[in-house]
């Protein structure tokens, strides 16, 4: 993926106050503990010489930086994506303060709760990294309509994943393997130094940004199945038939891409499988935050 | 048509000559898509309605065709709304067929609205569809992202024009050279943008005009 870091602008008040040195710390510890190299570090904008120095240094083994904003500006936001697109660096912008809502919510496991912003995110990471998010199941439907002269199994293809290593095997496939490096300093000792603070302005739930998987998942006017979380498939499993007849699309991230070293199926274990709804949220938010 | 369209069939044309197969022909579909229209669509039941539990917003669920009544007449023209609306009220995207030709034979059918509908769904960024094709979507993003660039580094009276044209007027063509000739000149600064890539491994390859690094060419790095 990509290494986590944080980019504040000169002038704001002390570091904790918006909770996101916590954020940045929380989110390079759970990357350490998944077995993938992660680091963080922060920077003020407002020098450019050391900004540059920043976002590019050590680019040449990462595949990709988060960049973690202290609010949405448009001034960083150029200056990062000119740096370093210019220097052969992928980055994805994020704000800081949105992520530090979903990392609370998801420690309190709300059941039912859909975090797409973090399922965005990392489906960004993938794209960026030359990776393809989306299948057509019903490809074959789709051939007849444009003419039967596109191979339409790749054109948008199965399974690709934040850590590409098999997949790069597959035909059409270009990127090579991502991995996670950290350019200034790594906070390896979380959470024993970490001074964690309440963020002073809540994000609450608008509700209507959530999403119901029940109410909004399938649209039988439009046959389609919109997929809501992102289904693990463990090393070895093979792919599930699709039993839908209407089913046209459907996602899925393979586990055994996703993390070499696998922890991921004791924490299934670990699971509270009876609520089903619990474990598609905590799936879903977990396997984005890497 | 009078330009994209004879630009992509140029080329097309350039690359079945480079490699000897001029028989084969460009089916190309033109389609024009906007979302800047008048025209919404509502339910006639709760029932119908998208959005999240307990609070039914008033739009129509995504898939809405639209190929009749409210379209232009005699037109390859319709109505999608491909995307979920859970706040405010949807628009959806208005897509004008002007070249037909791959044959998708009018809006009689629902064959090309099937082929949007996929492809609004197949849009990387997002695990739900979006409101308009996701290509159409991508290019966006890549000519913000050339906005980008340029926002900090570019002069603010670079395109200015200047008082004095030579002695001659400031017809609409004159002006319309003059700009080309400055974004050109623009294009060729290195300190604007293209400032490092000139493909100095290649001796005599054709000048790179991407501001961006080489390495990043095969990914989608803009979305």
């Amino acid at each position: 993926m990509g290494t986590a870091l944080r980019v504040r602008r000169a002038g704001n008040p002390s570091e904790n106050q918006d909770g996101s040195s916590f954020l940045l710390r929380d989110l390079v510890a759970r990357l350490n503990a998944r077995g993938i190299t992660a680091g963080g570090g922060r920077v003020q904008s407002g020098n450019q010489t050391a900004f540059k120095t920043f976002l590019l240094g050590g680019i040449a083994s990462t595949s990709a930086t988060l960049v973690l904003l202290h609010a949405q500006n448009q001034d960083t936001y150029t200056q990062i994506k000119r740096v370093t697109d210019l220097g052969a660096h992928r980055t994805i912008c994020a704000v800081g303060s949105k992520i530090t809502y979903f990392a609370e919510a998801q420690q309190v496991q709300s059941a039912g709760f859909q975090n797409q912003h973090l399922d965005n995110l990392a489906l960004k990471f993938n794209f960026k990294n030359g990776g393809r998010n989306h299948i057509f199941a019903d490809s074959n439907y789709l051939q007849a309509q444009l003419g039967g002269q596109i191979e339409l199994t790749r054109l948008l293809c199965l399974v690709r994943t934040l850590l590409t290593q098999r997949l790069a095997q597959l035909p059409g496939s270009q990127a090579s393997p991502v991995s996670l490096q950290a350019p200034t300093r790594t906070y390896r000792t979380f959470p024993a130094q970490c001074d964690f603070r309440l963020a002073d302005k809540r994000y609450e739930p608008n509700s209507n940004a959530l999403h119901s998987p029940t109410k909004t998942n399938y649209s039988r006017s439009s046959r389609i199945y919109r997929p809501w979380s992102l289904s693990v498939l463990l090393p070895g499993s093979k792919i599930p038939k699709i039993n839908r007849q209407d089913q046209r699309m459907v996602l899925y991230l393979q586990s055994d891409c996703l993390l070499p070293s696998c922890s991921i199926e004791m924490d299934l274990v670990n699971l509270s499988l009876k609520n089903a709804c619990r474990k598609r949220f905590w799936l879903s938010s977990e396997l984005s935050m890497l | 048509m009078q330009k994209e369209v004879l630009a992509v069939e140029r080329a097309f044309n350039a690359l079945t000559a480079k490699y000897n197969r001029t028989n084969v022909q460009l089916k190309l579909t033109f389609v024009v898509v906007g979302k800047r229209h008048n025209t919404r669509f509502f339910p006639k039941r709760n029932n119908e309605t998208h959005g999240p539990p307990r609070n039914l917003n008033g739009n129509v669920r995504p898939g809405l065709f639209v190929n009749d009544i409210v379209t232009t007449p005699n037109d390859f023209n319709f109505y999608l709304q491909s995307h979920a609306a859970p706040n405010g009220t949807a628009r959806s995207a208005h897509y004008h067929v002007l070249r037909d030709g791959m044959g998708f034979g009018g809006t009689a059918n629902n064959r090309l609205a099937d082929v949007t509908n996929f492809l609004c769904y197949s849009f990387p960024r997002a695990l739900k569809g979006v409101s308009y094709v996701g290509p159409a979507y991508m290019a966006d993003s890549l000519c913000e992202r050339g906005r980008m660039y340029l926002r900090h580094w570019i002069p603010p009276t670079s395109f200015q024009l200047p008082a004095d044209n030579n002695g001659a007027p400031w017809t609409n063509d004159a002006i319309q050279q003059w700009k080309t000739r400055k974004a050109l000149d623009l294009s060729n600064n290195p300190d604007m943008w293209s400032q490092h890539y000139q493909h100095s491994d290649m001796p005599g390859s054709p000048k790179r005009h991407n501001p961006w690094h080489p390495r990043l060419d095969n990914t989608m790095f803009w979305i």
